[in-house]
């Protein structure tokens, strides 16, 4: 008899990957350093109280001086070749004696150049010598992929699943974008590109600026209000429907599968902002506090990775996170850059790749 | 040099911007010896962090194109863009996608400047000639200015972790 036929399990196929920096994602380079080996443990702390007042290593905080009989004395770069230890020791005014205890037994080592951020670098680096680690548990999450709770992955699939649908249906597979609002899982604007009427016109763009309509605002209300209709809320709403265009609406009550997304943005708030010395005071989150301010707190949902231009313009719009389904050829969050690990900027929020192993990606 | 006049422009463009309590940014497009957009930021005023001055300036060109009857695939590249402060990493990858001529700024932005900061030729694959530097320090004392009051529409900094 034939094994019964395993019946095709219907599964959510799809895993959520947070696009890290290399600091986090590769093992942390090493660097050569001078040590020496000292076998009398006493001299060890006397010449580790020399080391610590004249020759400090700021750079190598991150690691214990001393492993076994071993010290770190400087970083090569530092000093140059092994002749030249003696002169850079002497400069430095360690005792004679000491330095002549050192220099007995001195020899060139490997050890980690950077802290490891994470446990799997941290079981690499503190083989090669001793180390400090502070573990992040919300940064292994996101490393392991374990941050989400399963209802949060239901609702990212759900939008992204919309997403490629309506992409499919009726924007001729066009990119799309969505903002939600993550404290009611609401969507407050939604947006295709529009580059036949402006070349910068890319769909995050447009999404930032049907955001600012639903904060009465806006900057190409008059330029695509021809192209777009809008949905109109009711004026005592505590919701505004402004950042909705009429279409997606519409294809959301057509289909089962879409009809039940919460849709809606909070409303500008009428409340003075607290003087700065309060609110300095203050923690937490600041779009429950203060009411809708640009993207702040709120997450995008992009059918295709953003370019550089776009990636920036999310960055000034304070978004939370920015999910992505499709890699771009000229994609800055994770194929040709990451601009939200660039250190400089003043704004950074986290990015995800939704990946659809089961979808047709061409 | 020939853009000083131009500079001149665009400050008049950056101190309206502050005097209505913008980001003092102010930018010129110059297309055949001539200003065909001139803008400032309008971040505040339309609730859209994307309004910089040079994205003002973009639309204008894009609607001098349609009463002109050109395509803007031909006029982006005859632009020198004149801005008094360095464009930002959006703005700058804007304008190489747009391929325009050159662009000349005041001061560095060493915030988000989008040749301080990051290499956006290096990521869009497309070089535009850029210089800074022209009347850098009064561009510099403009933001100074705006930034000794307080952005009324700045979000809430939240304390580092």
């Amino acid at each position: 008899m034939e094994p019964p036929q395993k019946k095709p399990k219907i599964q959510n196929m799809s895993t959520i990957q947070a696009i890290l920096s290399h600091e986090y994602t590769e093992p942390n380079k090493l660097m050569e350093v001078y040590v020496t080996a000292v076998d009398d443990k006493k001299q060890i702390s006397k010449i580790m109280q020399q080391l610590a007042t004249l020759l400090p290593v700021p750079q190598l905080q991150h690691l214990k001086r001393v492993k076994d009989n071993k010290i770190i004395l400087c970083s090569k770069e530092d000093v140059g070749s092994l002749e030249k230890l003696k002169p850079f020791l002497e400069a430095k005014a360690l005792d004679t004696a000491i330095i002549e205890e050192i220099l007995q037994k001195t020899e060139i080592v490997e050890v980690p150049a950077t802290p490891p951020k994470l446990r799997w670098q941290y079981d690499i680096v503190h083989r090669i010598w001793p180390c400090k680690f502070h573990p992040d548990k919300y940064m292994e999450q996101r490393y392991e992929g374990t941050n989400f709770t399963d209802k949060e992955k239901e609702f990212h699939w759900n939008i992204a699943t919309l997403m490629m649908d309506i992409s499919r249906k009726i924007l001729d597979n066009q990119g799309i974008g969505v903002c939600v609002d993550p404290r009611f899982n609401s969507l407050v604007a939604m947006s295709s590109s529009f580059t036949t009427k402006s070349p910068v016109m890319h769909c995050p763009m447009i999404l930032v600026d049907y955001v600012a309509r639903t904060q009465d605002s806006g900057a190409w209300n008059e330029k695509l209000n021809s192209a777009e209709d809008f949905m109109e809320s009711e004026k005592d709403s505590e919701h505004t429907l402004a950042g909705i265009p009429k279409r997606f609406k519409q294809f959301m009550d057509e289909h089962e599968d879409h009809k039940n997304i919460k849709l809606g943005a909070e409303r500008l708030r009428n409340t003075e902002k607290l003087k700065s010395e309060d609110v300095q005071m203050l923690d937490g989150d600041n779009l429950a506090k203060y009411g809708p301010y640009l993207c702040t707190g709120y997450d995008v949902y992009l059918l295709q990775e953003p370019c550089l231009m776009c990636s920036m313009a999310l960055v000034h719009s304070r978004a939370k996170r920015v999910f992505f389904i499709k890699f771009s050829d000229n994609g800055s969050l994770a194929t040709r850059f990451q601009l939200h690990s660039v250190p400089e900027l003043n704004h950074h929020y986290e990015v995800y790749h939704i990946k659809c192993d089961n979808i047709d990606m061409s | 040099m020939i853009f000083d006049k131009f500079m001149q422009e665009a400050f008049v463009e950056a101190r309206r911007a502050l005097s209505v309590g913008e980001v003092p940014v102010g930018c010129v497009f110059v297309y055949e010896g001539n200003v065909i957009a001139r803008g400032a930021n309008e971040v505040n005023a339309t609730k859209n962090a994307t309004r910089h001055a040079e994205f003002i300036c973009i639309d204008q060109v894009l609607e001098f194109c349609t009463v002109g009857g050109l395509k803007s695939e031909d006029v982006f590249p005859k632009i020198s863009v004149v801005v008094t402060v360095e464009p930002c990493i959006m703005c700058s990858a804007a304008l190489h996608d747009l391929k325009v001529k050159e662009i000349i700024y005041g001061c560095a932005n060493d915030r988000f400047g989008g040749k301080t900061v990051v290499d956006v030729p290096q990521v869009v694959d497309y070089t535009v000639k850029v210089e800074g530097g022209l009347c850098a320090d009064e561009a510099m004392d403009l933001l100074k200015e705006f930034y000794k009051g307080e952005n009324p529409s700045a979000p809430v900094a939240k304390s580092k972790r």
